[in-house]
């Protein structure tokens, strides 16, 4: 009997998987871990204070993977009714594969964000031109970058040439700070106790903005004259305090340094052996 | 031994706040503020704590010599650690890897690669619990270190299928207890490294072998990979500075098939940063984020009998923080 658990999405700045792995682990149990790597693309902070409605970013930035192409030529795969045209010019956004990069990017006609998946194109003799696809699997998290498993290589019937692109001209996604805050509570008789507002990194998906794991931060809310300075992921966030709707009203002081860092997924598998 | 251990050690002893299992760069200058030739007493805070604190007042030591001149609190703490290393294969390696001077080295190549076989082992003189499936007499099976313990194993069919191995716990030429996993429990690529330790069971009846030093028929590739940077602030110039890279090892059966394992993590401090991983020692700089970075070969594993990650020793521990401290000896 092997049973899998999925989906303990650590979000890892460092190593401890990497110490907890060089150590061993629980005797029938075993920890994978899949990860990729994004580029945060730096931004001048809006200036003046803001407000931020319930359920909005209060700063977004564009996020890239550290790897990008574009298609000089068409590509087709497959022919007739079912054929998928990839157009010049198509922007892609590399993942690691066995033999170096895969470049991923999305058919005609579908938003690459959006796209359930997408087809990741080899150069496997590195001339400059693709020469194999392959499949990606659902995207972590449904971020378009989080591509973490590709699908078997399928020769291109003709090579198809690309150009290795900046990182930061690859296609992005949305990464933003979002927030949620807790006003002012008080029991009859009791002194008031102050609210709370906690801001935590996210990536737009199909579903929304997706928090992140860690690099959050929560800080009481103690009124205007005593703005509440928040630091998540080197931006600096001065929270002065919520409307009388529940909004949010705050200064960008520093927006999110240029910066990469990697999303992992760990699958821990344990196995039950029977002995017979 | 890894240097990700080497900071767990550094950690627990509190002699800085790294990053968990981050492998520490060897700056210019010494990242602890200790002159490179330590000739002061040591502050060094009392083991398990990371911030000296008014009610743990610091612990003071001569740079050590040996196990015995650290303080009894940090030989306490680093003690749980010694003879530990991941489950691995004994291996042997068929020749030395060339190292070279620094150079440019895109993302995900391979730094260089080594032919490997699994090292000596016994062999089977009677079929265990008389399931064939367990494996025959004549049989040669392979050795692998779990938690200290030398154990050997088989595939259950040539180079593929699950993966037995036996233990003789009291060394009496009798495998007591066995103990099994999927293909998933060797390192991916390789047909015989062991990276995960099953759960043993007792054999029906002991199960008699000898020790014959011979050799199972796999021979592979075993090597690294640099897999580029995974946290940092990039620099105006596109470098990143201060951060975090990654090396993969790598195996597999050709240079075409070569598989991911073990990310090693490297901390970058002031550009720069070393891989220590067994007998592999490389160094790391001019990162950038979306291309090559300037790697040095020093050494890889040497020709003959060895483990990828040796377990670490009293010996080990001393010189690592050696090193640390800024002994240039």
């Amino acid at each position: 009997m092997k049973s899998v658990s999925f989906g303990r999405a650590a979000w890892v700045g460092g190593a401890l998987l990497a110490a907890l792995a060089a150590v061993g682990g629980p005797a029938a149990a075993q920890t994978r871990t899949q990860s990729a790597s994004y580029v945060i693309l730096p931004t001048t902070a809006p200036e003046g204070v803001q407000v931020a409605k319930k359920g909005e970013p209060l700063l977004v930035q564009q996020a890239v993977a550290p790897r990008a192409a574009r298609l000089t030529a068409q590509a087709t795969l497959g022919s007739g009714k079912k054929a998928t045209v990839f157009p010049a010019g198509a922007k892609m956004f590399g993942v690691p594969s066995q033999g170096g990069f895969a470049y991923c990017a999305v058919s005609e006609g579908k938003r690459w964000w959006s796209s359930a998946t997408f087809s990741c194109f080899e150069d496997i003799d590195a001339d400059g031109d693709f020469d194999q696809v392959r499949p990606s699997g659902s995207p972590f998290m449904n971020v378009a970058l989080f591509v973490f498993t590709l699908g078997a290589p399928k020769p291109l019937e003709t090579s198809v040439a690309y150009e290795r692109t900046p990182y930061a001209e690859g296609p992005s996604v949305d990464f933003g700070l979002i927030w949620n805050a807790q006003a002012p509570r008080a029991k009859e008789g009791e002194p008031v106790k102050p609210g709370t507002v906690t801001v935590q990194p996210a990536f737009e998906s199909p579903l929304g903005f997706q928090a992140i794991r860690n690099g959050g931060a929560t800080r009481p809310l103690q009124g205007e004259d005593k703005p509440a300075s928040i630091t998540v992921r080197g931006s600096r966030i001065e929270v002065l305090g919520l409307t009388p709707e529940g909004d949010l009203r705050y200064r960008v002081v520093e927006a999110i340094p240029a910066q990469v860092d990697r999303v992992t997924l760990s699958i821990t598998t344990t196995t039950t052996y029977v002995y017979r | 031994m890894s240097r990700s251990i080497t900071a767990i050690l550094l950690a627990s002893a509190g002699l800085a706040a790294l990053p968990a299992a981050a492998q520490q760069a060897k700056p210019a200058a010494p990242p602890l503020a200790i002159p490179p030739v330590q000739r002061e007493p040591l502050k060094i805070p009392p083991a398990g704590a990371s911030r000296q604190t008014s009610a743990s007042p610091p612990i003071r030591f001569q740079l050590p010599k040996t196990w015995d001149d650290l303080p009894p609190g940090v030989q306490q703490s680093l003690t749980p650690m010694l003879d530990k290393a991941p489950p691995q294969s004994r291996l042997v390696v068929e020749q030395a890897l060339e190292p070279f001077a620094a150079r440019s080295v895109d993302q995900r190549a391979v730094i260089g690669v080594q032919v490997v076989r699994p090292a000596p082992g016994v062999t089977l003189t009677k079929t265990p619990d008389d399931k064939p499936r367990l494996g025959a007499a004549g049989e040669t099976l392979w050795p692998a270190v779990i938690d200290g313990r030398t154990i050997y194993c088989r595939r259950q069919k040539p180079a593929a299928g699950d993966v037995y191995c036996f233990a003789d716990k009291d060394d009496d030429g009798r495998f007591e207890t066995l103990t099994r996993s999927y293909a998933d429990g060797l390192r991916p690529g390789s047909v015989f490294q062991i990276s995960e330790a099953g759960r043993p069971e007792k054999l029906l009846a002991p199960a008699p072998y000898t020790k014959s030093g011979a050799t199972a028929p796999f021979t592979e590739l075993l090597g690294l990979r640099y897999g580029g940077p995974v946290q940092g602030r990039i620099s105006p110039d596109g470098k990143l500075r201060d951060g975090v890279v990654e090396f993969q090892v790598v195996a597999g059966a050709s240079r075409e098939a070569l598989s991911d394992s073990d990310p090693q993590i490297v901390q970058i401090e002031d550009g720069k940063g070393e891989l220590v991983l067994g007998a592999y020692r490389v160094e790391i700089s001019d990162v950038t984020v979306d291309g090559p970075a300037t790697v040095r070969l020093i050494s890889g594993m040497a020709p003959g009998e060895t483990m990828l990650s040796p377990p670490i020793s009293k010996a080990d521990v001393v010189k690592m923080l050696r090193e640390r401290l800024g002994a240039t000896d």
